[in-house]
């Protein structure tokens, strides 16, 4: 995919991909496999096997879904600091995490699911990365993940020991510092007495926890360490966008296709049914749709109406709140007991007309496929 | 307040600022000074939480009473709850990212404290939210999640949790029964002789970490019955604020000669300094009458430049055997004036704010009230100036 002006510009071929296709094609026969058929045996690929071709493939051909994702993301961003490219960058990096969280089994198609895990992980990157920007060193050192840390601190290439140094000196900072008294939020640096205090901690725990013990700390040797910590991590987890790599294309773009703009297949018999009963889905899918509409159908006014504006004119939370003049926390609270209604409908529907007994996998699987046909249902209304 | 990223599958909830006051004063007073953000932070949640739960969802309590809390939160993060026959724990987190919800081997390794559901639970205080992201089962860690040797904690990648709080209630609804715990192995007996010996191993002020100073078998054991972890955190609170104070200042001594490192002389300390500002210090020595004067430059963390003070501290032996105590901040050499705004306050030992006062613009020198007390008596001074301390334990 080719960016023009911040939003899409056409297709480009990748020549060596096409090239890959072409020879698999082959193997299974002219005509064979469907869309379904590929993005599911690339994914069992890149099971065996992540990263590498596999990885390259179901990135192409989640581009899309990364698209209409990083589209809306920027859309709802109350300033406009980044643009879709952007989003989309973001968004492409989430790719393992993605296909990792995809699950066959569950009957969605990885492209339903992709449209549903890309917005959720933009917005987690973006919120972490809003709050890191306006962050100083020492908040942001104390609201680090540990994983993030000790990733950090290994993409630098420090050996184990080091590492364990780094990261007890860290927990002696996070121990004694910064948790100061409601009115001061953003944290400064710690005066020459704090920084002493925390090497003291630090001196003692490293005989103890440490598997090798190394020199003992000075206020000024664990500030130096820690300053570094953040600049590492800064620089490993937030780094600066930089313009989107143009894939190496040989051949012409291809037409916006228009069809694209509705890829979702309503998937929701799926979560429960197996794919070799296809004809009783068929009819079960009818009646589950029946049963969805009728849940909404006996919310009150008021409930729909957050649905609409949440699932179709695709507002935030906080624009709905000014619209409808409610407390944000409020609107919050309504939305999720709204849609926790009607995956209680969903369930006892399963429970009653069906005879499953209800298992947290099954109620899951339901959760996420109600997901899907709200966000297909409301797009389609007019 | 920012709701931008809001999403229907989970709970975001309201912190109200009294709220957070609150959480920070008991956090002042009922936990060692390693914990407070542990305990500050635990509270919160559980102040926010619990209420919006019961009118919500579901009656629940705290497991095992609210009065364990103090005694529980010393010892590690996390607030269980009871909800009809599941126990709940709630894990506060300040971390910005949700990448991965960590658990302390606490709450799924000790077999009276491991619960049905664990919910990862974001705080976020600069802008007062808290934000219910996902949950898991005892199951579910057990089997998924890695282990930290180094920190004693499971954590379980945000993939692998329920991302998905409506399938929370749903399945706690519809699926009471549904399979929620692994099986553990028991944790070994200690005898009374040896939990005592733990106790007071542990509640050395040496010990920064103490759940990770002995085996977990060992910990674990010590921390599962009730009234050894109140003994302990009772030992630990009052020996860590003993030797929190034992470096005070004892001033007593210094009718002696013998002065701690930093506290110099007025001579010393002025060296070749111009003859008003020694004058000012000078005059008020010779109206004073005193016995013994020291001072002591004190740096303060400021924007956009750190700033230093000259704290004066000046005893008087009395006939009645009491001691007379004034004490005074100066500006630093080179300077005329005090900074404006710049707090001296005097705490008792039981750290109530006694007296306090404030600089104005242009103020040569700011003092408190001179006092008179007895041998032995403690109090704490504090400096502050835009959001930085300093602050000293003194024993007259």
């Amino acid at each position: 995919m080719k960016f023009e002006s911040d939003s899409f510009g056409g297709w480009v071929m990748d020549g060596e991909l096409r090239r890959s296709m072409e020879r698999q094609q082959r193997e299974v026969g002219e005509g064979e496999g469907t869309e379904t058929f590929w993005s599911l045996y690339w994914h069992r690929q890149w099971r065996k096997q992540p990263g590498g071709l596999a990885s390259r493939h179901l990135s192409a051909y989640l581009q899309e879904a990364c698209y209409w994702a990083a589209q809306k993301a920027t859309r709802v961003l109350p300033q406009p600091q980044y643009r879709v490219s952007d989003c989309f960058q973001l968004a492409s990096i989430e790719l393992e995490r993605v296909l990792a969280g995809y699950d066959p089994k569950r009957g969605t198609s990885l492209k339903s699911y992709a449209m549903i895990a890309y917005p959720s992980l933009i917005r987690d990157t973006l919120r972490q990365r809003q709050e890191a920007d306006i962050c100083t060193d020492w908040t942001l050192l104390r609201r680090l993940g540990k994983k993030r840390l000790l990733e950090s601190l290994s993409h630098t290439g420090l050996t184990a020991i080091e590492i364990g140094q780094y990261r007890l000196a860290w927990e002696c900072y996070k121990a004694l510092y910064g948790c100061g008294p409601p009115a001061t939020r953003k944290l400064r640096k710690p005066n020459r007495e704090k920084w002493r205090e925390i090497a003291q901690l630090y001196n003692r725990e490293r005989q103890r926890q440490l598997s090798e013990a190394g020199p003992a700390l000075t206020a000024e040797t664990l500030e130096q360490r820690l300053s570094q910590c953040v600049r590492w991590v800064r620089a490993y987890t937030y780094p600066p966008l930089t313009s989107l790599n143009r894939p190496s294309g040989n051949e012409a773009s291809s037409e916006w296709q228009d069809e694209l703009s509705d890829p979702l297949q309503p998937s929701l018999m799926a979560a429960m049914i197996k794919q070799e009963e296809a004809q009783i889905r068929a009819a079960q899918q009818a009646q589950l749709n029946q049963v969805v509409a009728e849940a909404i159908g006996e919310l009150v006014t008021e409930q729909r109406e957050l649905l609409r504006l949440y699932y179709q004119a695709e507002l935030t939370q906080q624009q709905i709140a000014q619209q409808l003049g409610l407390k944000q926390y409020s609107v919050s609270r309504r939305l999720a007991r709204t849609r926790e209604a009607l995956l209680r409908a969903l369930v006892e529907w399963s429970q009653t007309s069906l005879h499953i007994c209800p298992s947290p996998d099954l109620v899951s699987s339901m959760s996420n496929a109600l997901e899907e046909w709200l966000t297909v249902h409301y797009r389609n209304q007019p | 307040m920012n709701l931008t990223f809001a999403d229907p599958t989970e709970w975001w909830l309201e912190v109200r600022p009294q709220l957070e006051a609150e959480s920070w004063q008991d956090s002042q007073t009922q936990a060692s000074r390693n914990r407070r953000a542990s305990f500050y932070l635990n509270q919160l949640c559980l102040e926010v939480f619990l209420p919006w739960f019961q009118t919500e969802y579901a009656p629940a309590a705290v497991w095992p009473d609210r009065t364990a809390l103090p005694s529980i939160w010393e010892m590690v993060s996390g607030v269980s709850l009871t909800m009809a026959a599941k126990r709940i724990v709630l894990l506060p987190s300040e971390t910005l990212d949700s990448r991965e919800l960590e658990v302390p081997q606490e709450w799924v390794d000790m077999p009276n404290w491991a619960a049905d559901y664990y919910l990862a639970i974001q705080l976020n205080l600069a802008e007062l939210w808290v934000r219910v992201w996902g949950y898991t089962t005892h199951q579910q860690l057990k089997k998924r999640a890695d282990y930290d040797s180094v920190d004693r904690s499971y954590s379980l990648a945000a993939e692998d949790l329920v991302r998905d709080l409506n399938v929370f209630w749903n399945t706690c609804q519809f699926c009471p029964e549904a399979a929620t715990k692994a099986d553990l192995a028991p944790l070994p007996n200690l005898s009374s002789g040896q939990a005592e010996q733990l106790i007071r191993q542990l509640s050395q002020p040496g010990i920064g970490f103490p759940r990770l100073a002995v085996p977990f078998e060992m910990w674990g054991a010590l921390l599962a019955r009730e009234d050894w972890r109140r003994e302990l955190y009772q030992q630990r609170l009052t020996r860590l604020s003993r030797a929190a104070a034992s470096p005070a200042m004892t001033l007593s001594r210094w009718f002696e000669h013998r002065f701690e490192a930093g506290w110099q002389t007025i001579e010393a300390f002025l060296g070749t300094e111009p003859q008003a500002l020694a004058a000012s210090f000078r005059g008020i020595a010779a109206a004073s009458g005193a016995n013994e004067q020291r001072v002591k430059l004190i740096e303060l963390t400021t924007e956009p430049e750190p700033q230093a003070v000259v704290l004066l501290m000046e005893l008087t032996a009395e006939a009645d055997g009491r001691v007379g105590v004034r004490a005074q901040i100066h500006p630093p050499k080179g300077r005329r004036h005090v900074p404006a705004k710049l707090t001296l306050a005097i705490y008792s030992a039981a750290d109530e704010l006694l007296q306090s006062i404030q600089s104005r613009q242009q103020d040569d020198y700011i003092q408190l009230p001179h006092f008179w007390c007895m041998p032995g008596t403690e109090f704490r001074l504090q400096v502050e100036l835009d959001g930085d301390r300093f602050s000293e334990n003194f024993v007259v």
